[in-house]
């Protein structure tokens, strides 16, 4: 085994020093231009039929 | 109807306040909305995004960073509340490109695999260090219990803390 380089060596993970500084990017820590953002609105009966959606308040946001 | 859980018409939240606190060491002077939590300020003012957003509900110790000294969870404290006060984040934990001891031991013993708990473990084993800094495994485990890790498993994370713990102990001596 002596010949191996990384077989049976505890190795540091390629992208272990930035997840322990805080520079790993997950998909909320993206900020880009006109980035556009989503809220979603939960039904408040269950199986009832949408007819329409009020969308002015977001809309203002 | 639902109600906000943040009462947005509320014209306080709705007001913005001048704060001074510092970051990392660095003074920050800034406006922020009154309805902003202190995670919010990071992440979204400063752009501090190594302090994760996980439940906002103050259950799974993503957020948790150092409010001069001692920890808390960014997300159920306000911005507002933290005026003339000293924040300490991940990003602060490293001096240069030298990684804390900590950084350098959860690297080595595999305890970040996903990594989006890894900043608020990082804080609470900082916090428990400065207090205890011989603590036993059951102090660890004790110490970090408000913190959630769903992938890695709690062991590397404890291993990690002990080695770190060992190498603070001899450069301090």
């Amino acid at each position: 085994m002596s010949g191996h380089n990384v077989i049976g060596k505890p190795l540091r993970r390629v992208d272990g020093r930035a997840k322990v500084t805080g520079q790993t990017r997950f998909a909320d820590d993206l900020s880009l231009p006109r980035m556009l953002h989503c809220k979603i609105l939960r039904a408040t009966l269950p199986h009832a039929r949408i007819r329409s959606i009020d969308t002015t308040s977001a809309k203002t946001a | 109807m639902a109600t906000d859980l943040i009462p947005l018409g509320d014209p306080a939240l709705r007001q913005k306040a001048r704060l001074t606190l510092s970051v990392n060491g660095e003074p920050r002077e800034l406006l922020v909305d009154g309805y902003k939590t202190l995670l919010e300020l990071l992440r979204e003012e400063l752009q501090l995004t190594g302090t994760k957003h996980g439940c906002e509900l103050g259950e799974c110790g993503a957020c948790a960073v150092l409010l001069d000294g001692q920890l808390v969870l960014s997300c159920l404290v306000a911005a507002v509340e933290c005026d003339g006060r000293a924040v300490e984040t991940v990003e602060g934990m490293q001096a240069g490109p030298e990684l804390h001891p900590l950084q350098a031991c959860f690297a080595d013993h595999g305890a970040a695999q996903c990594g989006y708990c890894t900043p608020g473990f990082l804080v609470a084993a900082k916090e428990l260090l400065a207090r205890r800094p011989d603590a036993t495994r059951a102090e660890i485990a004790e110490a970090l219990s408000g913190q959630l890790c769903r992938c890695t498993g709690y062991l590397q994370i404890f291993e990690a803390v002990e080695a770190a713990a060992a190498q603070l102990g001899t450069t301090r001596k």
